[in-house]
């Protein structure tokens, strides 16, 4: 009778561990908005994103957390697509730099997980070394309990989710900032 | 006649209308702002300043035993915040190149206006969080330790002076001996908590899980 439970239940556990580890980790794809970020306008200069600060790969019993790497992709590449800037370049020179520091990622523990990203983005002019605008932006999302069987991919989802509307927002906050 | 009067009429009304209900609502956006009619809603970056203390207590009080490993107070206390309101909706931030004016005590600071202190916040601020400790006490006994705090927390409009949010509040934090069967804690658990860094964070979370959520977008 042991016999036959055992592989069952052995089964179903590694089933399980499966479905966990494969929602464990958070892929760059994820972090960029579904469809470009449509900007209001252009902004006619070029632009170097500088390395993202503050990020970390997610740690054990710990909030999942993203990567500076990571961030700097997603950012790279919305910039790009949103097409805000007629340049955007991740070395060389530019016009202007644009740092990025994930300030905190964090959440309140539930099968139906909220998360909130907060990024401090500011531009420098690297002629004259000076900050010419600066923006924290917080964005949260909430995942429903039934939107994924396993709980790391609704993790993943709220971590992504909210970092696409935080990338969103930056677009939506520099196409209608004082900027020349 | 009467034809001319029943079209022309409404024709009239509208145009005469709609530029005075224009400026009757521009008047009441003016007014509303003019009058300090600033929301939390409005808030969007907090600049939180450094943690205001009585001016009696001394830097040696406001000391724990192994600060090193929690940090110092206001770092302490900015990272309990951070968190906290990130899921409120709120971004916090700290002054850039911008330090205190001497005095920085409760003392000095709670008899003046709000017009007063948003003066004295770093004119990069939107928002300013005043943070107060009024007064703060721990006490390390053989079988027991604790500590507790009395706070208050302002949130101001930096450009107006107008104050967005306000509230008092007490936080405490006990240990006991017995906590020996708590494999979390326990006598030498009791010998490394920061006691009144625990009792000021015990007493800021409790105000500002009042901060009202903003609204989702």
């Amino acid at each position: 009778m042991t016999y036959r439970i055992f592989p069952q239940t052995t089964l179903l556990l590694l089933l399980l561990v499966a479905l966990v580890i494969s929602g464990c980790g958070i892929k760059t794809e994820g972090l960029v908005p579904d469809h470009p970020v449509a900007a209001t306008r252009k902004i006619d200069r070029s632009v170097k994103v500088m390395a993202t600060e503050g990020g970390h790969g997610s740690k054990f019993g710990r909030e999942a957390y993203i990567t500076n790497e990571q961030y700097h992709d997603a950012l790279y590449r919305t910039l790009t697509d949103a097409q805000l800037f007629p340049r955007v370049v991740e070395s060389g020179d530019a016009d202007w730099e644009l740092h990025s520091e994930i300030i905190t990622i964090t959440t309140e523990a539930g099968v139906s997980p909220t998360y909130a990203i907060v990024v401090q983005y500011w531009l420098v002019d690297p002629h004259t070394g000076k900050e010419i605008w600066r923006k924290g932006i917080n964005s949260r999302h909430h995942v429903e309990w039934n939107e994924a069987f396993a709980g790391g991919t609704r993790i993943i989802m709220a971590v992504e989710g909210a970092t696409k509307k935080n990338l969103t927002r930056l677009v939506q906050e520099l196409s209608t900032a004082d900027l020349q | 006649m009467t034809a001319l009067i029943r079209i022309c009429l409404p024709r009239l009304l509208l145009l005469t209308l709609t530029p005075a209900l224009w400026l009757a609502g521009t008047c009441h956006a003016i007014a509303a702002s003019e009058s300090g009619d600033i929301t939390l809603d409005d808030v969007d970056t907090i600049t939180i300043l450094p943690i205001v203390f009585p001016a009696d207590q001394t830097s040696a009080d406001r000391k724990e035993n192994f600060e090193s490993l929690f940090g110092e107070l206001d770092e302490y206390i900015y990272k309990a915040l951070l968190r906290k309101l990130a899921m409120k909706g709120y971004v916090l931030d700290k002054p850039h190149g911008w330090s205190p004016p001497e005095n920085w005590s409760v003392e000095t600071l709670k008899p003046k206006t709000p017009q007063e202190l948003a003066a004295l916040a770093p004119a990069s601020a939107s928002y300013v969080a005043l943070l107060f400790v009024e007064h703060v006490e721990s006490s390390y006994e053989v079988v027991h330790s604790s500590g507790n705090a009395r706070v208050s927390a302002m949130i101001l409009h930096r450009d107006s002076g107008t104050v967005v949010w306000q509230r008092g509040g007490e936080g405490d934090f006990t240990e006991h001996v017995l906590q020996i069967f708590n494999p979390l804690s326990g006598p030498v658990g009791m010998l490394f908590t920061p006691n009144k860094h625990a009792a000021i964070e015990d007493a800021f979370g409790k105000l500002f899980a009042e901060l009202p959520e903003k609204s989702w977008r």
